[in-house]
């Protein structure tokens, strides 16, 4: 399980195809991981939408469409969900990936939550705002 | 020689990691759920003009080019790693394709925001 290995022709330890499957913690170590997958795809998603918006009008306007067809929408609720979680992980493994400061481990962690509990109202607020 | 790139790659995946923790979640929220249906935001928010506005605007600019290029280089490092997990190890090809990816994207997405003008 190193995540690292030099480019080396060494042996390597069989590891059967299913491993992640054998203990929650495994399990939730792969979802936290394979979270990147959605941030991926939503980032190629505004890219498209930057690309359909340089061809002007009519162009983005089908980009509009596509986006609020079924599939694009059960992908961006599938997406919010893997977001959030992974804004849980980011801030749970923060006080491990931190260098040392005197702070409570759930401080950080609660604090980082709250942030991104404020951060959303707020720019849901601010856009609402800025609308209406 | 060949670790000078990791600690790049490494600020890039935590930098990136960090804005989709922080606005990750009501960014989909804004543009995939709520303006496409009206749903609380009206769906004017995302018009041609507005968003035309935005992407014309210099801290516009970079505000998206800062989205989609972190979010790449943060995801691009965890798929690298996802790989390795699942079996598929090769540490250069994987960089070369991966990072590869990310920085192709990147460069693309500042050449659309240059090319809507200012």
């Amino acid at each position: 399980m190193s995540r690292f290995k030099p480019d080396l022709k060494t042996y390597t330890r069989p590891i059967p195809a299913g491993w992640w499957w054998q203990t929650p913690f495994l399990l939730r170590y792969m979802l936290r991981e394979w979270s990147s997958l959605f941030v991926v795809a939503y980032a190629l998603v505004l890219l498209s939408g930057v690309y359909s918006l340089s061809q002007g009008e009519a162009s983005y306007d089908a980009w509009r469409g596509v986006i609020a067809s079924p599939p694009l929408v059960v992908f961006h609720l599938i997406a919010l969900l893997v977001l959030v979680y992974h804004s849980y992980t980011w801030f749970k493994v923060m006080p491990k990936t931190t260098p040392h400061i005197p702070i409570d481990p759930k401080v950080i962690t609660y604090g980082g939550i709250a942030v991104v509990a404020f951060i959303s109202v707020a720019a849901v607020a601010i856009v609402y705002w800025v609308m209406s | 020689m060949k670790r000078a790139s990791d600690p790049i790659f490494w600020a890039l995946f935590g930098a990136g990691g960090m804005l989709a923790a922080l606005v990750g979640p009501v960014l989909i929220f804004i543009t995939g759920l709520a303006v496409p249906f009206g749903f609380i935001l009206p769906q004017q928010t995302m018009s041609y003009g507005n968003m035309l506005a935005l992407a014309q605007n210099p801290i516009g600019k970079l505000a998206i080019l800062a989205v989609i290029s972190l979010f790449l280089f943060h995801g691009c490092h965890r798929l690298f790693h996802c790989f390795h997990d699942v079996g598929i190890r090769s540490p250069a090809a994987g960089k070369f394709v991966f990072f590869g990816f990310a920085t192709t994207v990147t460069v693309i997405t500042a050449v659309l925001l240059l090319a809507i003008g200012f």
